[in-house]
């Protein structure tokens, strides 16, 4: 009888854990097919993918800790050979290579967001303050190691990686408040 | 989404993905540390490698194609800002240092994808991620549920495709066009709804049957066998050629 009983205990106490793990790899799974959602914008020849939108979407619906999960989950997706990263590439060599920064960056920023946005009042300048730091981490991380492993200056890598995509990222942050705000009924974790 | 992995019965397909993984950190060191003559024993290897594992040219081209427009802005990059002697006696910029230095950096850079397409060629993507969670066994339960994330993740991925495709039909069908913000929340929106209902099924169901993330996720094991300690002696060998004797 107490055996019984200690089990049942055993099982409540990690009943809790599963729904979060498998928001994390839903997370990384929608972040995997934000690499191929194009939308084409009447303002800016280069279409919008979006990596960074679900990036910065785990970090404030997730919080910090589950989205970074998520975020390393996506990059292992990656890693063991599925066609996620941006453009369908895929693989270690990706990661190590010049624009792998941008993929640790993510894991990263998902947990920077989170943590920011978690801290402040839920109000929409908290959630913009947070999305643009989770966006400064991403370019850190980037542009680092691309002038790093690229063997640029500073100032010549953040010209290729990181001007030509701020437009979009100013539209990804609207888009990622508006869609935040109308999903936020239908999420029942935790 | 087509996947890379390709099935087969060759050398590299029968080497354990944990000797596999540890291989490929080991080739991305000498990538980046070879000088410059040792780059073309590499993509020799690479090339016989690939031949022997049963891969195509085109499967070899398919890897590389994706990052293909980067590396040529960072090849352009070099070229146009390198100092040094003209490469044209007219003309001040493509200079020859530029040309080399730029050249030789994309080099690398193919060479790296190529061994990965190489090694998720012939290994399939639970293999890998089960070296993964072996690898990650010195951190708790955290390598165990990570597996247990990406194996749900890549169960995910084929419904979430199906899904943003109906989606975008169905939106269609009511007269929204794909574009701008307005058809980006009318296909993201339901998307999330429709997946976080799946999820929380899938969660209850998982749940319900007494799953929790303290148990063994692999209940297979796989020891190492003689070709993979071969492999590792090859590597050795070659590492100590290229960077002691090139």
């Amino acid at each position: 009888m107490t055996c019984r009983l200690t089990i049942f205990v055993d099982t409540m106490n990690e009943y809790t854990k599963v729904k979060p793990l498998i928001y994390a790899a839903l997370f990384a799974a929608l972040t995997a097919i934000g690499a191929f959602i194009k939308i084409p914008l009447p303002i800016s020849p280069v279409p919008l993918t979006l990596q960074v939108f679900f990036v910065l979407l785990a970090g404030l619906v997730l919080g910090a800790r589950l989205g970074g999960t998520s975020m390393v989950v996506y990059v292992v997706l990656g890693i063991i050979g599925l066609p996620v990263f941006s453009g369908g590439s895929s693989g270690l060599g990706v990661l190590l290579g010049p624009t792998g920064g941008y993929l640790i960056g993510f894991v990263a920023a998902a947990f920077v967001t989170g943590l920011i946005y978690n801290k402040a009042a839920n109000s929409k300048p908290s959630a913009i303050g947070a999305m643009i730091a989770g966006l400064f981490v991403i370019y850190l991380f980037g542009v680092v190691q691309l002038s790093f492993i690229a063997n640029m200056s500073i100032q010549q890598a953040v010209a290729v990686g990181m001007v030509p995509f701020l437009i979009g990222d100013a539209i990804k942050i609207i888009a990622v408040l508006i869609v935040a705000d109308r999903i936020r009924p239908f999420l029942t974790i935790s | 989404m087509i996947g890379i992995y390709g099935h087969g019965r060759s050398y590299m397909h029968l080497l354990d993905p944990r000797t596999k993984l540890v291989l490929m950190a080991g080739m991305s060191l000498l990538i980046y540390s070879a000088r410059p003559p040792a780059l073309a024993i590499l993509l020799g290897l690479v090339l016989i490698v690939s031949r022997t594992s049963g891969m195509t040219v085109n499967r070899l081209v398919q890897g590389v194609r994706p990052v293909l427009i980067f590396f040529g802005v960072i090849f352009l990059t070099h070229l146009l800002f390198t100092p040094g002697d003209p490469l044209f006696v007219w003309l001040p910029v493509p200079t020859l240092a530029g040309f080399v230095t730029g050249g030789v950096l994309v080099l690398r850079f193919m060479l790296l994808i190529l061994y990965t397409s190489i090694m998720i060629y012939t290994t399939s993507p639970s293999g890998l991620n089960y070296a993964l969670a072996c690898f990650l066994r010195p951190f708790g339960s955290f390598g165990s549920d990570l597996a247990f994330m990406t194996g749900t993740a890549m169960t995910l991925l084929p419904g979430l495709f199906r899904e943003k495709d109906t989606i975008t039909k169905a939106q269609a069908a009511r007269g929204y066009k794909p574009r701008g913000l307005k058809g980006f929340t009318a296909l993201v929106v339901p998307l999330l709804h429709r997946s976080f209902q799946r999820v929380d099924e899938l969660s209850d169901a998982l749940e319900s049957r007494c799953f929790h993330s303290k148990r063994r996720y692999y209940y297979y094991r796989r020891s190492l066998a003689m070709r993979d300690y071969v492999a590792v002696g090859v590597y050795l060998v070659l590492a100590v050629v290229i960077l002691f004797f090139l």
